[in-house]
């Protein structure tokens, strides 16, 4: 179960008195700071403008961010994007925001539970409401699969096991993807999550479109648009991993969760006690042709046994 | 001092402490035993010089006593060499940011430098000085002053001496050295802040710093003449060179200005985040005027002490302007400033000699986009739109504050600064150089309730020194019923909002917060701009010269016609008086000079784009009228542009009329009319047209007043 709070331009919002950007939709009993905080999440950046051709291109912002409010710790999951012209004809922004108490938390991950449907709203055209009770939100877990976006994004799924190794080493330590519009990062995270155990999963703070750090907060994983001011702060962080999705980034540095991303948990696990590889896969999986992200199509080759390809 | 629980064995010593505010001594036989700022450290040293939990001194496995540096902001420095670890040898100095602790054998003399008043501070070797300071120095072999011992001190960029130290304590005591001077001391390898460096401020209060030199009542400037006297009415700066941060709008001293650390270690700030570089109050400057940060590097950018954002350099040296801009959601803010900036860029440098200039380019981004989508757009005939402005994001930056996620608007900020071939550059150019601060909020800031302690987005308007208020006539219904222009935004079912409430929500919170008395009226000049022009021209029954300004060869400028604008101004007047008097009565009631000025942003009604349903209009469409109008005002009210001066108008016969002034008003008696008109005080010695009749008639000037806050009753004629 979660709180949620839905946030976009209006002709009327919750609060009376209230229009323009403002909260049209919350859950009852939620509390004033808690409202705040979300409202003050709710900032998007257009990366084309609203009259811009590409304006459909516009990112998404599926993030992942831990406050403490009033001494509770809080992981707030939120989706924020570009929306159609409001009801004075200027551009708008929907943002869509879940608070989920420690104990709530499904064992997938944020990212996993972002991916499930029905969990955002992605327009809001009703009248002004306040919800009745917490949504309730799916449980589960995606297990740990073969990276496959990774695969089709990077051309080696082993990217989401440096991704993944790296937090476990240096949490502190920021990391950056860098994005074309269009690439899906939220599945792209979600994969490198599903590498970490569970209990870790809800660590990671992440934006599939980071643009500025709110405060108080920290952000773990940022995706950043080349060239964006969030991207040349890159250069602040010397230590920092960064994977550069906009060019390929050739064969990723090995670490115990690279062959875990690239044979999925179950075939890293079945090897490591006996050193034996696990079967190929279905020859119908080996000649797969991947998912176009519009800049190229990645067409795998069959590979060898036990070679790179999932 | 709180006692260390761990005690060891060996030699003991003592610790004295010499800081701004006095010396201490202190046992040192307790270790580990922790020296910073923090109340919970072994040796607490209230001086924000000092890091919380600056440096530690300890014992190692043979009982030496070993000094640990804490990776301080300002370092720790042992006999002039800075220090990670060392083992020590007492006795030594420390220099631990603004404070000297000397450790000492127990029952051992102090240093002899520290008795009976110490001289100067041991100073730790120059970063950014070393072997080129002499080549810094002009004059510095023109031979040591009387007394011996060469000291210099520099101030914006230029170089004084040489004096020696009892010279220098003098000029500290009159007030002609300031705090936050460089100084150089003889054998010194680096300039260091004059309160710093020790015995010269001794004696003298803290705080008691000269006036800055434009204060001087004996400054050249004072000898103007012409029109540009009137500048000097307008007080320039502060007597103690007072800084209004643009962000927060705190009020501090220069001395206390923080400096933004360059070094890539030294990131994490307790305001800003951990992404932001760390903020240190510097101890160490190199020649150029730059502080020194803990690692070594130069850093020349400042941040407020408050909220710890950056306020660029020229920002903190010309006093700034505040300019706030108020409107109902949709009425056009965005567009009106994007003009009246693109057309100020243009109209100040080619007719009035003042160059406008951006403050600092990455502040001002985000309007820069604006005036390239809408005038410097590639794709003339693309349908082009500005963005609604939101209530979070890149136009605000988020501080925590007092343990509160704060929103504090981003401002824009530019320079406005006389151009060299302005007729009077050298007498004026302290007096008009300024940085103007303006704020582009989103409507929604303004409504009822909006006002919060953790979103003071329009907190500005207390500190503003003019105000625009955009009253849309596209938003009042009564507008609308008269308007028979065809412009989407007067179609059926297109909002409407009481935009008095806005004005009166707005002069509320000015009223709250400055603590203004309910019967006062502000100081502040209102404009109320009445925007989308085009749509509205036909109500209007006075013609509008598209540029009121001419040539005036006796100051060789341009000159604006005040006249005209102020007629202009009375012919909106009436008509807003009469569609929507509120809206005048609640302005006037809270402000003495209103002005009333149209203007349109694009000059022509916008259109819906088909396929996203925006507001949108074409870049070659765009015909700005009057955008730039009432910043022209502001700056002829300040002095920084002329008017014309009075000149006969055959086409303008006046009639003789009887007036009388009460309060804020001059009833002006006609003699074929019952009731008198009712005309504000502002509007004094000018020639106005009747609008019911269309006779002129003249109004005898008003006695000068004084910028201050108007009082009701008070005689204006």
């Amino acid at each position: 179960m979660a709180s949620e709070l839905i946030y976009t331009s209006a002709p009327r919002g919750v609060r009376p008195g209230t229009s323009g950007f403002c909260t049209v939709a919350y859950t009852r009993g939620m509390s004033a700071s808690t409202v705040r905080l979300l409202e003050s999440l709710s900032a998007y950046k257009h990366l084309y403008a609203a009259h811009d051709p590409r304006a459909a291109r516009n990112p998404v912002v599926y993030s992942h961010y831990r406050y403490t409010i009033s001494g509770r710790s809080l992981h707030i999951l939120s989706r924020i994007s570009a929306a159609a012209a409001d009801h004075t004809n200027r551009s708008n922004t929907i943002a869509h925001h879940l608070v989920v108490s420690p104990t709530e938390r499904p064992d997938g991950g944020p990212a996993w539970l972002a991916l499930q449907p029905g969990v955002f709203v992605e327009s809001w055209d009703r009248e002004p409401e306040r919800l009745e009770g917490p949504k309730p939100l799916p449980r589960g877990d995606a297990g740990s699969t073969v990276a496959r976006t990774w695969h089709a994004a990077a051309g080696d799924a082993g990217w989401a096991g440096v991704l993944a190794y790296a937090f476990l080493r240096r949490p502190s330590d920021p990391a950056f993807l860098l994005f074309e519009p269009g690439q899906p990062m939220l599945e792209l995270i979600a994969e490198a999550l599903a590498l970490l155990p569970p209990r870790r999963r809800w660590d990671v703070t992440f934006s599939t479109y980071f643009t500025l750090l709110p405060a108080g907060t920290t952000c773990a994983w940022r995706c950043c648009v080349p060239g964006s001011e969030a991207a040349r702060e890159v250069r602040r962080f010397p230590r920092s991993l960064v994977i550069d999705l906009t060019q390929p980034p050739g064969a990723p540095p090995d670490n115990p969760l690279v062959q875990e991303a690239r044979q999925g948990a179950a075939a890293a696990q079945v090897r490591r006690p006996d050193g034996r590889r696990p079967p190929p896969p279905p020859a119908s999986t080996r000649f797969k042709l991947l998912e176009s992200n519009r800049r190229r199509t990645i067409r795998l080759k069959p590979g060898k046994p036990g070679g790179r390809q999932p | 001092m709180k006692k260390s629980k761990v005690s060891s064995n060996g030699p003991e010593y003592s610790l004295r402490v010499h800081g701004p505010g006095g010396e201490a001594g202190y046992p040192l036989d307790r270790f580990p035993c922790c020296v910073g700022r923090n109340p919970d450290c072994d040796v607490v040293i209230a001086d924000p010089s000092v890091s919380g939990r600056h440096a530690t001194f300890e014992r190692d496995a043979d009982g030496n006593l070993v000094l640990v540096d804490n990776r301080s902001t300002n370092g720790t420095y042992v006999d002039g060499s800075p220090i990670s670890r060392l083992k020590l040898r007492p006795p030594v100095r420390i220099i631990m940011g603004k404070v000297s602790l000397e450790v000492l054998e127990k029952g051992g003399k102090p240093l002899a430098s520290h008795s009976p008043r110490p001289g100067p501070l041991p100073l730790p070797p120059g970063v950014g000085a070393g072997p080129g300071l002499p080549a810094t120095r002009s004059d510095g072999d023109s031979g040591a002053a009387p007394g011996g011992g060469e000291c210099f001190y520099r101030r914006a960029g230029k170089e004084h001496g040489p004096f020696t130290r009892a010279q220098l304590r003098e000029m500290a005591a009159k007030g002609l050295l300031r705090r936050t001077d460089l100084v150089w001391v003889d054998g010194a390898d680096a300039w260091l802040r004059a309160d710093l460096v020790e015995g010269v401020f001794s004696g003298v209060p803290a705080g008691e710093s000269p006036a800055p030199v434009v204060e001087q009542p004996d400054n050249p400037a004072a000898q103007t003449s012409g029109y540009f006297e009137d500048l000097l009415e307008f007080p320039v700066r502060k007597a103690r060179g007072e800084i209004t941060c643009p962000h927060c709008w705190h009020t501090f001293d220069v001395e206390e200005f923080l400096f933004i650390a360059r070094h890539q270690a030294l990131v994490g700030d307790p305001v800003l985040g951990p992404d932001a570089q760390q903020r240190f109050l510097p101890s160490k400057f190199t020649p150029e005027g730059n502080a020194v940060d803990s690692m070594g590097m130069s850093c020349p950018d400042m941040a407020c002490p408050r909220c710890h954002l950056r306020i660029p350099k020229s920002a903190s040296e010309m006093p700034p302007l505040f300019l706030s801009i108020v409107g109902a959601p949709a009425s056009g803010k965005s567009y009106f400033l994007t003009g009246m900036i693109w057309r100020l860029r243009n109209e100040l440098a080619q007719n009035f000699a003042i160059a406008f200039t951006d403050t600092d380019a990455i502040n001002n981004q985000i309007l820069n986009d604006f005036e390239e989508t809408l005038f410097l757009n590639s794709d003339q005939d693309q349908l082009v739109t500005l963005r609604k402005t939101e209530l979070q994001g890149e136009l605000y930056n988020q501080v925590l504050l007092d343990g509160m996620i704060i929103n504090l608007p981003r401002p824009f900020m530019f320079s406005i600064t006389p151009a060299e071939h302005h007729p009077q550059y050298e007498q004026v150019k302290d007096k008009m150089s300024r940085t103007l601060v303006l704020y582009d909020n989103a409507g929604e800031h303004f409504e009822p309730g909006m006002d919060s302690v953790d979103n003071p987005t329009t907190r500005h308007l207390l500190h503003s020194d003019i105000i625009f208020f955009l009253f849309d006539p596209t938003k009042d219904v009564r507008f609308r019923q008269l308007c028979h222009a065809t412009d989407p935004q007067l179609e059926k079912g297109a909002r409407v909002q009481r935009q008095e409430i806005l004005l009166t929500e707005m002069i509320n919170r000015i009223k709250k917060y400055s603590g203004m008395k309910a019967d006062a009226k502000t100081a502040k000049t209102l404009i109320i701009v009445v925007p989308k022009y085009d749509v509205w021209a036909d109500l209007l029954d006075y013609p509008t010269s598209p540029q009121p300004w001419k040539w005036e060869a006796r100051y060789r400028t341009c000159a604006l016609d005040v006249e005209e604008i102020k007629n202009v101004s009375f012919a909106v007047r009436g008509l807003l008086e009469r569609v929507c008097p509120e809206v005048v009565a609640t302005a006037e009631s809270f402000a003495g000079d209103v002005l009333y000025l149209p203007n349109s942003a694009l000059g022509r009604s916008p259109e819906i784009q088909p396929d996203s349903g925006l507001l949108a209009i074409r870049p070659r469409d765009i015909r700005p009228f009057w955008i730039s109008m009432p910043m022209l005002y502001f700056f002829h009210e300040r002095g920084f542009i002329p008017s014309l001066p009075r000149r006969s108008l055959p086409d303008r016969e006046v009639v003789p009329v009887e007036y009388k002034v009460s309060g804020d008003v001059v009833f002006v008696f006609f003699p074929d009319r019952e009731k008198p008109l009712q005309i504000p005080v502002c509007y004094m010695g000018c020639r106005l047209r009747d609008p019911q009749s269309g006779k002129w008639f003249e109004l005898p000037a008003r006695r000068r007043r004084r910028k201050g806050t108007y009082r009701r009753g008070s005689s204006g004629g």
